[in-house]
C-alpha cells in the first residue's frame, strides 16, 4: 500500500480524497497557487508545497511541477481529483516514467476515451447505443463543419474534443451562428484543456442525463454502481444529482448497467469512471461520452451504495482486487446533491467573487457536507466558482428533497452571491418532486421568480435595527448610523 | 422613536420602517411598524454578525453584516441586501434611469478577450461590443441599444472588476432611439 499520496488539485475534493488517505493510514499532501496558500483545502492535508503562481495555467495544471514535489516530498502516488489534470493522459504518462502511481485509469485508456469521437465508434461497434445522427471529425475545418451540421440537421452541439465539466460546449441554432459558436467553443476548450479541438452532435430534445458509476481493477473486474440522474443543469453544468434517476424501472436500470459495464470492458477500463448516457421520452438511450475520473457528484452514489469509492481508488491503484461485486452492491435509499456555487441565479448565473463575510454548514443525519471554503475565503476569479457540495441521504425521494430544503434554509453563506435560495425554490418546485427532469429544465420553467420588492418584515427590521446601531453586525457600521435614535447609549451591544 | 427608511440595495420602492423601545422581558424589545404592519419583537445578538428575532414565540435566527453603505441581512438561506434610502431626491435621480444606457460596464469579473468597437463607431441593438471570460466562461457584452461609442475604457486581455465601465456610449442624437 501507497505510504504517501500528493493530491493535484484544489478546493473540496482535496479535503475529501485527504479524509479516506488518513483513514487508510497513508499521509495525504496538498499542493496549492499563491491565492489558495490559506486555502482549506491545504490545512486537510498532512504536508503542504508550494506551486509559485496563481492562474490555473501556473499552478494545477503544471504537471511537471506536481511530479517533481511529489518525487521530492517522496509520494507514491498522485490523485487527480476531478477537472485540472485528471483526465490529461500525457500527466499520466509522466507520472508513471516518474516512478509515481497515477490513481485513475492507463493513460492509454485516458487518451482512448478522451477521444470523444474514436470513443463513440468504439462503442457503436460494440452494441452501446450512440447519440443519432453523430458526425463531424476531431480536427475539421470550419467549412467541413458546416458541412457535416447540414446533414445533422439544426439545432446541433458542438463541444470540446478534450472536454468534460460543460466548459467548451455550445448549442447552435442555425448556420449563421455556426462559425462563431465555433470560434467560442474552441477558445474555451483552449483555456480550459489546452486543446482546442471541437465536435459537433445531434442536439436531443429535452433528454435527461443519466451516468453510471463503474469501476474496474487489474484483475479483469468490472462493476457498475448503478446511476446518478444529473438533468438539472445550468450553462451546461449540473448543479442537482440524484441516486436512483426518478425515470429508470428496474428494467431499464438493468440494460443500462449491462451497457455501461460492456463499454468499460471494450476500453478495458480500470479504476473509478463514469459512463454518460442520454434517456429520451421514450426511455430509449444513447451512450454520450465516458468520463476517466471520480466524478464531482460521486458523493450521491457513496450514499447509496455505502462503499468509499476514493478508497476503492486507492485499492485498485494499488494492484488490489475491487472492495465490491456485482451481486453485493445494492441501491438503498435516495441520496441528492446540491452543488452550491458562489454565482447570481438572478443575472443569469454569472460568478461571483469576494471574501465570505458568514459560513456555517448545517448537520444532522443524512446530511453530508463537502466544503471547500471557510469564514474568511477569498473567491477569487482564477478558478471554478464551486464552494461546497451538500448532499442529502433519505429512505425516499422525497424525505432526501425534504431534507435537501431544510438544509438549504440553514446554510449561511454571506459576502459572495450564491444559489442556496435557488436551489430551495428548485427543490420545491412541483415538476422537480414529481421527477419530471430534462436537461434543459431551468430554460424551461422559471424557477426563480425576481424577489426584487418582497422583502420579508423580519428581513426589513434586522436592517433597520442595525442601521440605528442596535444589532450587532459584522463590517463597518452602515449608512445612517450617524442618525442614531434616543437610545443611542444602548447601542453597540451583544448578547445579553 | 426612529423611523428608517429602507429599499433594496439597486433600487426599488422605499419602505419606512419605525422603531419605538418597549419594556419586553427578552433582550430588547421594539414595537415596530411597517406600513399597516405592527410587530412586537425582541432582538437578542449571539455572536459576531449572529442573531435571532422573538416575534411573540416565533423564533428568527438571522445573520447581519454591512460594507458601511449596504446591510446584508441572511434568513433562511437566501441573503436580502437593503440600503438606507437618501430621500426623495435621491429617489427622482434614480427614476430617470434605464431608458438609454451611457456606458457598458462589467456584470462579473473577469478578463477581457475581444473589443469589437472603436471609438467613434456607430452600433445597433443588440450588437456584440465587448466579450469577457470569467472562471472559464465566455460571456457576450451586446449593445443595450442603438447608439455611438464615445470611448472604450478597456483592453484586450485586462482583468476587470465587476461594475467597471467598458465602454462609454454618446449622447443620443436625434433619430437614434433606444428600442
Amino acid at each position: 500500500m501507497f505510504r504517501k499520496v500528493l493530491i493535484a488539485n484544489r478546493g473540496e475534493i482535496v479535503a475529501r480524497v485527504a479524509q479516506t488517505l488518513q483513514q487508510m493510514g497513508i499521509v495525504a499532501v496538498a499542493v496549492y497557487s499563491e491565492p489558495d496558500r490559506r486555502s482549506p483545502h491545504v490545512a486537510a492535508c498532512d504536508e503542504a508545497y508550494s506551486l509559485d503562481g496563481r492562474t490555473s495555467a501556473e499552478t494545477y495544471l503544471r504537471g511537471d511541477k506536481i511530479i517533481d514535489i511529489a518525487r521530492s516530498c517522496g509520494a507514491d502516488a498522485i490523485h487527480p481529483g476531478y477537472g485540472f489534470l485528471s483526465e490529461n493522459a500525457e500527466f499520466a504518462e509522466a507520472c508513471g516514467k516518474a516512478g509515481v502511481k497515477f490513481i485513475g485509469p492507463s493513460p492509454k485508456v485516458i487518451r482512448g476515451l478522451g477521444d470523444k469521437v474514436a470513443a463513440k465508434e468504439m462503442f457503436a461497434a460494440a452494441g452501446v447505443p450512440v447519440v443519432p445522427g453523430w458526425s463531424g471529425k476531431a480536427d475539421a475545418k470550419i467549412e467541413d463543419i458546416k458541412k457535416h451540421a447540414a446533414t445533422i440537421g439544426f439545432p446541433v452541439l458542438i463541444k470540446a474534443t478534450a472536454g468534460g465539466g460543460g466548459k467548451g460546449i455550445r448549442v447552435v441554432e442555425n448556420v449563421d451562428q455556426l462559425a462563431a459558436g465555433i470560434e467560442a467553443a474552441r477558445r474555451e476548450a483552449e483555456a480550459a484543456f489546452g486543446d482546442g479541438r471541437v465536435f459537433i452532435e445531434r442536439y436531443v430534445e429535452r433528454p435527461r442525463h443519466v451516468e453510471f458509476q463503474v469501476f474496474g481493477d487489474e484483475h479483469g473486474n468490472v462493476v457498475h454502481l448503478f446511476e446518478r440522474e444529473c438533468s438539472i443543469q445550468r450553462r451546461h453544468q449540473k448543479i442537482i444529482e440524484e441516486s436512483p434517476s426518478p425515470a429508470l424501472n428496474p428494467a431499464l436500470r438493468e440494460r443500462m448497467g449491462q451497457a455501461a459495464v460492456t463499454a468499460a470492458r471494450v476500453a478495458g477500463y480500470t479504476n473509478a469512471g463514469t459512463v454518460e448516457f442520454l434517456v429520451d421520452a421514450s426511455g430509449d438511450f444513447y451512450f454520450l461520452e465516458v468520463n476517466t475520473r471520480l466524478q464531482v457528484e460521486h458523493p450521491v452514489t457513496e450514499m447509496v451504495v455505502h462503499h468509499d469509492l476514493v478508497r476503492a481508488q486507492v485499492l485498485v491503484a494499488a494492484g488490489q482486487r475491487l472492495p465490491f461485486e456485482q451481486e453485493s452492491l445494492r441501491q438503498d435509499g435516495h441520496a441528492i446533491e446540491c452543488r452550491i456555487y458562489a454565482e447570481d441565479p438572478s443575472r443569469q448565473f454569472v460568478p461571483s467573487t469576494g471574501t465570505i463575510e458568514h459560513y456555517a454548514a448545517p448537520a444532522g443525519p443524512g446530511i453530508r457536507v463537502d466544503s471547500g471554503v471557510l469564514e474568511g475565503s477569498e473567491v477569487s476569479v482564477y478558478y471554478d466558482p464551486m464552494l461546497a457540495k451538500l448532499i442529502l441521504a433519505g429512505r425516499t425521494r422525497m424525505e432526501a428533497i425534504d431534507r435537501a430544503i431544510w438544509a438549504l434554509e440553514r446554510f449561511v453563506i454571506m459576502g459572495v452571491k450564491n444559489n442556496v435560495a435557488f436551489l430551495r425554490d428548485l427543490l420545491m418546485h412541483d415538476r422537480f418532486r414529481s421527477g419530471e427532469l430534462h436537461t434543459g429544465y431551468l430554460e424551461e420553467h422559471r424557477v426563480c421568480d425576481d424577489r426584487d420588492g418582497q422583502i420579508p418584515d423580519e428581513a426589513l427590521i434586522v436592517a433597520a435595527l442595525a442601521a440605528q446601531g442596535l444589532a450587532h453586525h459584522s463590517g463597518e457600521p452602515a449608512a445612517g448610523t450617524h442618525d442614531l435614535g434616543p437610545w443611542e447609549a444602548a447601542g453597540r451591544w451583544r448578547a445579553f | 422613536m426612529a423611523t428608517i427608511s429602507l429599499r433594496s440595495a439597486g433600487g426599488g420602492e422605499t419602505v419606512e420602517v419605525r422603531l419605538e423601545r418597549t419594556a419586553g422581558s427578552l433582550g430588547q424589545a421594539y414595537h415596530i411598524v411597517i406600513a399597516d404592519r405592527r410587530v412586537e419583537v425582541a432582538v437578542e445578538s449571539l455572536a459576531d454578525g449572529a442573531g435571532r428575532l422573538w416575534i411573540r414565540g416565533r423564533q428568527v435566527p438571522f445573520y447581519l453584516s454591512t460594507d458601511g453603505r449596504r446591510i446584508a441581512v441572511w434568513l433562511r438561506g437566501q441573503t436580502y441586501e437593503l440600503e438606507v434610502s437618501r430621500g426623495a431626491a435621491l429617489r427622482a435621480a434614480g427614476g430617470l434611469h434605464g431608458v438609454m444606457q451611457r456606458a457598458l460596464t462589467a456584470p462579473m469579473p473577469g478578463t477581457i478577450l475581444q473589443i469589437h468597437v472603436r471609438a467613434g463607431e456607430a452600433f445597433q441593438a443588440h450588437q456584440a461590443l465587448v466579450v469577457m471570460e470569467s472562471m472559464k466562461m465566455e460571456m457576450t457584452l451586446s449593445a443595450p441599444h442603438a447608439g455611438r461609442v464615445s470611448e472604450v475604457s478597456c483592453r484586450v486581455g485586462q482583468l476587470v472588476e465587476m461594475g467597471a465601465t467598458l465602454a462609454r456610449f454618446e449622447e443620443p442624437e436625434d433619430g437614434i432611439t433606444a428600442e
